[in-house]
C-alpha cells in the first residue's frame, strides 16, 4: 500500500474519534461550568433570603418575638424562590415548581433552628369546628410547605437526683430546666468565668469592675408620634423604652405607648452590664451548689437505648469554669458537638423525607457538610439552603449553600461591640488607631443601621438610630484591626476592657430572652 | 523526477496528516480541560471570599497551585470593590430621611491584596459584607495548540488567549 492510502486511511479512522471525543469533552465541560455557576446562583438567592430577614426584622420593633419572627422567616422564604426562579434562567417557573427541587431550607437562629420543608396537614373534625369560619381553603391530608417547629440546640443528662435539659446557644448563654432532687429547676445565664463579687455588692469581670452608666451617654434618635427626637433610652427585654419629659414610653409602630414597668432612673442609670454579669455570676453558683458542674458526656440521657452515644467523649467534666469562655473548652466543644448533631439528625430527615413529597425521580440525600460549613454555622446565625434533582447535561445537580446573617437584633456576638468616640466615629474593639476619651462608649453595631419609618402623608422615610463615621481603619476597611485575642489585648489596656465588657454585657443583658419562670 | 516530487509532498502531507492533526486535537482537548480547571478554580476561590468574607494566603496560594496545575502561566487579576456606606448614610441625615444616599466603591486591586498575603503578620485580607469582589484569569504563555496553530495559519494576534476565566460578587460575610 502506497503512504498516501495509509495517511487516508489514517484520518478516516482518526477523525471520527477525534469528533466524538472533542464533542463528548464539550459536554463535560459545559456540565461542569453550569454546575459551578448554579453553586454560586445558589449562594445568591440565600444571600438574597437572608438580605430580606436583615431588612425586615430591622424595621420591626417586634422582631424578637416568635410569631414576628416566622413571619419574617417566611417573607425571607419568599424571597429566596424569587431569586431563584430569576437567577437560574428559569423566569416563569413558580415557586412551586422549583419547591420540588428545595428538599429544605434551614434557619439556624439562636438557641434552635427552623427547617421549611413540606409536610402532610392533619386538619381533623376538632380543629375544622375550631376554625370553621377561617382558614376553608386548607384540608386534611393535604401537603403543605411551611415552616416546622422550632427545634432547640438540646441535651438531657440525668446523674443521680439530676435529670435536666440544658439548651444550648451560639454563644456562652445556656437554658436549664428539668429536676433537681425533685425540685423543679429553669435557670438561664451566660457562662463566663472570673466574676469576682466585690464586699460593697459591685462586681469585677477579668480584673474590670464594672460600675452603671450614665443615660445620657446613651442616646438614640427615634421617630415616634410624627416627631423626629434624640433620647436617652434601656434596652430590656428586646424593647426600647425612651425617656422624655420625665414620661417613660415605647414605640410600637410609629405611636408612643404608654408604660408602668420602666421608671426614668433606670434609664439615667442604666444598669444592664452590671445585672448581665450578676446573672452569670448566680448561674455559676447555682450549677456548683448543685454539682451541675460536674456533669461528663457520660450522662447524657441515650435516647436511642443503643448503648452507644452518638456525642463525642470528653474527658472531664463538661461545665469546667476554669477555662469555659476559651475557645477549645470542653464546654465549647460539647456545645458545637449538641448544635450539630440536632442539626444533622432532624434535616437528614427531612431531606430524606423529601423523596415522598417532590414530583421528582431523584433520590434526595443529605450531603455532608464540611467542617468549614459548620465553622459558618457556628459563627452567627445563618440560613442553609439546599437545591437537588435538577437535571445538567450528564449530572444530576446536588449541592447546598451556607449563609451566615453578620447584622442580626438576635445575637450580640464579640465583635457586634463598636467603640464610639468623641468625634462621633465609630470604631471597632481592636482598632489600632482608636484613641479613647472621655466620651467614648460601646455601642451595639446594629444601631448603626438604617430605619425606616412612615411619616403621616404614608411617605416612606429612612433615619439611623446612631449617626456617626465609621472607622475607615476598622470598619469600612479591616486594615488597622489587631489580630491577637480580645483578653491578651485588654492586658495593657483597662479603660477600653471596661468599655467594652460594659457595652456587651449592657446588650446582651437587653436582649429578648424567652424565660419560663417556675 | 517527477514522482520523486510527488512522493516527497505525499511524504509531507502523510506526515503532517499522521503527526500533527493528531497532536492538535490532542492539545485542543488539553487546552479545553485547562479551562475547565481554571473555570471551576475561579469560581470556587471566589464563592469562598464572598461566603466566608476574606482571604487568606492559604488558599490564594491553593487557588495558584490549582491553576498552575494545567502548565501553563497565568495573568490573575483580582479587583475589590470596598463599600463605603459613610456618603449614604451623611445625605440621609441632611435631608432627614426622604431620600437614600448612595454607597460609594473604592477599589483594591492584585498587587495591594497580594501585599497583604504576603506580609508576615495581619496577612488575612477582611472583606466586609456589601463589599463586591472579582476575579479573572487568563494564560500569559502560548499553550501547544495555540503554538500549532500559529505555525500553519498565522491568524493569532498579540494578546490572543485560549485561557480565560473570570467570576464576581457581592461578599455575604463580614470576615472576622
Amino acid at each position: 500500500m502506497k503512504l498516501q492510502s495509509l495517511a487516508v486511511m489514517f484520518i478516516i479512522l482518526i477523525l471520527p474519534i477525534s469528533l466524538v471525543l472533542a464533542s463528548y469533552t464539550q459536554n463535560r465541560i459545559e456540565t461542569l461550568s453550569l454546575q459551578s455557576t448554579y453553586d454560586s446562583k445558589l449562594d445568591d438567592a440565600t444571600y438574597d433570603a437572608l438580605k430580606a430577614y436583615q431588612l425586615n426584622s430591622f424595621n420591626s420593633e417586634t422582631s424578637d418575638l416568635t410569631n414576628s419572627k416566622m413571619r419574617d422567616i417566611n417573607a425571607s422564604v419568599n424571597t429566596f424562590f424569587n431569586s431563584m426562579s430569576t437567577g437560574f434562567s428559569s423566569l416563569g417557573y413558580t415557586k412551586e415548581t422549583l419547591q420540588n427541587y428545595v428538599p429544605a431550607l434551614v434557619y439556624t437562629m439562636y438557641d434552635g433552628y427552623y427547617i421549611y420543608s413540606p409536610y402532610i396537614n392533619t386538619w381533623d373534625s376538632e380543629t375544622i369546628d375550631k376554625y370553621k369560619s377561617e382558614y376553608q381553603s386548607f384540608k386534611n391530608g393535604e401537603t403543605l410547605y411551611g415552616l416546622k417547629p422550632y427545634v432547640y440546640y438540646s441535651c438531657r443528662y440525668v446523674k443521680d437526683k439530676i435529670d435536666v435539659v440544658i439548651t444550648y446557644s451560639l454563644d456562652n448563654y445556656i437554658q436549664i430546666q428539668g429536676t433537681i432532687n425533685g425540685d423543679t429547676v429553669s435557670r438561664y445565664g451566660y457562662l463566663l468565668n472570673n466574676l469576682e463579687m466585690n464586699e460593697d455588692g459591685s462586681i469585677t469581670y477579668n480584673g474590670v469592675k464594672i460600675d452603671a452608666e450614665k443615660g445620657e451617654k446613651l442616646e438614640e434618635y427615634i421617630y415616634f408620634d410624627g416627631n423626629y427626637d434624640k433620647l436617652p433610652y434601656i434596652k430590656k427585654n428586646g424593647i426600647k423604652y425612651y425617656a422624655k419629659d420625665g414620661k417613660v414610653f415605647y414605640v410600637l409602630n410609629g405611636k408612643s405607648m404608654d408604660q408602668a414597668e420602666v421608671s426614668e432612673s433606670e434609664i439615667s442609670t442604666n444598669e444592664s452590664a452590671i445585672k448581665y454579669y450578676k446573672e452569670a455570676y448566680e448561674l455559676k453558683e447555682f450549677m456548683k451548689k448543685y454539682g451541675l458542674d460536674k456533669l461528663t458526656t457520660n450522662d447524657i440521657y441515650d435516647v436511642d437505648k443503643t448503648g452507644n452515644s452518638e456525642y463525642y467523649k470528653i474527658n472531664g467534666t463538661i461545665f469546667d469554669f476554669d477555662n469555659i469562655e476559651s475557645e477549645t473548652s470542653n464546654f465549647n466543644t460539647h456545645r458545637i458537638d449538641v448544635i450539630k448533631h440536632s442539626i444533622e439528625r432532624n434535616l437528614s430527615v427531612a431531606i430524606s423525607n423529601f423523596n415522598y413529597y417532590s414530583g421528582v425521580s431523584v433520590d434526595f440525600q443529605m450531603p455532608k457538610l464540611k467542617d468549614s460549613d459548620w465553622d459558618k454555622i457556628m459563627d452567627n446565625i445563618s440560613i442553609i439552603s439546599f437545591l437537588q434533582g435538577v437535571k445538567i447535561g450528564g449530572k444530576i445537580y446536588n449541592g447546598y449553600s451556607i449563609i451566615t446573617n453578620t447584622k442580626n437584633e438576635d445575637i450580640v456576638m464579640e465583635d457586634s461591640i463598636y467603640i464610639k468616640t468623641k468625634d462621633n466615629v465609630l470604631h471597632r474593639v481592636k482598632d489600632k488607631k482608636l484613641n479613647i476619651d472621655d466620651e467614648t462608649i460601646g455601642v451595639y453595631n446594629i444601631n448603626v443601621e438604617r430605619r425606616s419609618y412612615q411619616d403621616t402623608d404614608g411617605n416612606t422615610k429612612y433615619y439611623f438610630p446612631l449617626s456617626g463615621t465609621l472607622s475607615y481603619d476598622s470598619i469600612v476597611t479591616q486594615n488597622e484591626v489587631s489580630d491577637a485575642k480580645l483578653t491578651d489585648y485588654f492586658k495593657d489596656k483597662p479603660v477600653l476592657a471596661k468599655l467594652y465588657y460594659t457595652a456587651l454585657g449592657r446588650e446582651r443583658y437587653g436582649l429578648y430572652r424567652p424565660k419560663l419562670e417556675i | 523526477m517527477e514522482d520523486t516530487l510527488i512522493s516527497v509532498i505525499a511524504i509531507a502531507l502523510a506526515v503532517i496528516l499522521m503527526f500533527v492533526f493528531p497532536l492538535m486535537t490532542m492539545s485542543d482537548r488539553a487546552d479545553d480541560v485547562a479551562q475547565l480547571t481554571v473555570e471551576v478554580a475561579t469560581t470556587e476561590f471566589v464563592d469562598e471570599i464572598r461566603t466566608t468574607g476574606k482571604i487568606t494566603p492559604d488558599e490564594y496560594s491553593k487557588f495558584l497551585e490549582n491553576i498552575g496545575s494545567t502548565g501553563n502561566t497565568y495573568n490573575i487579576e483580582m479587583e475589590i470593590k470596598i463599600q463605603d456606606e459613610n456618603p449614604d448614610r451623611k445625605i440621609t441625615m441632611v435631608s432627614r430621611g426622604e431620600q437614600i444616599g448612595e454607597n460609594a466603591y473604592y477599589s483594591i486591586y492584585t498587587s495591594q491584596i497580594e501585599n497583604v498575603l504576603n506580609a508576615d503578620s495581619d496577612n488575612i485580607y477582611k472583606l466586609k459584607e456589601g463589599d463586591i469582589i472579582s476575579v479573572s484569569v487568563n494564560n500569559t504563555n502560548q499553550t501547544l495548540s495555540q503554538q500549532l496553530k500559529n505555525f500553519f495559519y498565522t491568524v493569532i494576534g498579540k494578546d490572543t488567549y485560549t485561557i480565560a476565566a473570570s467570576h464576581g460578587g457581592k461578599v455575604t460575610a463580614t470576615g472576622k
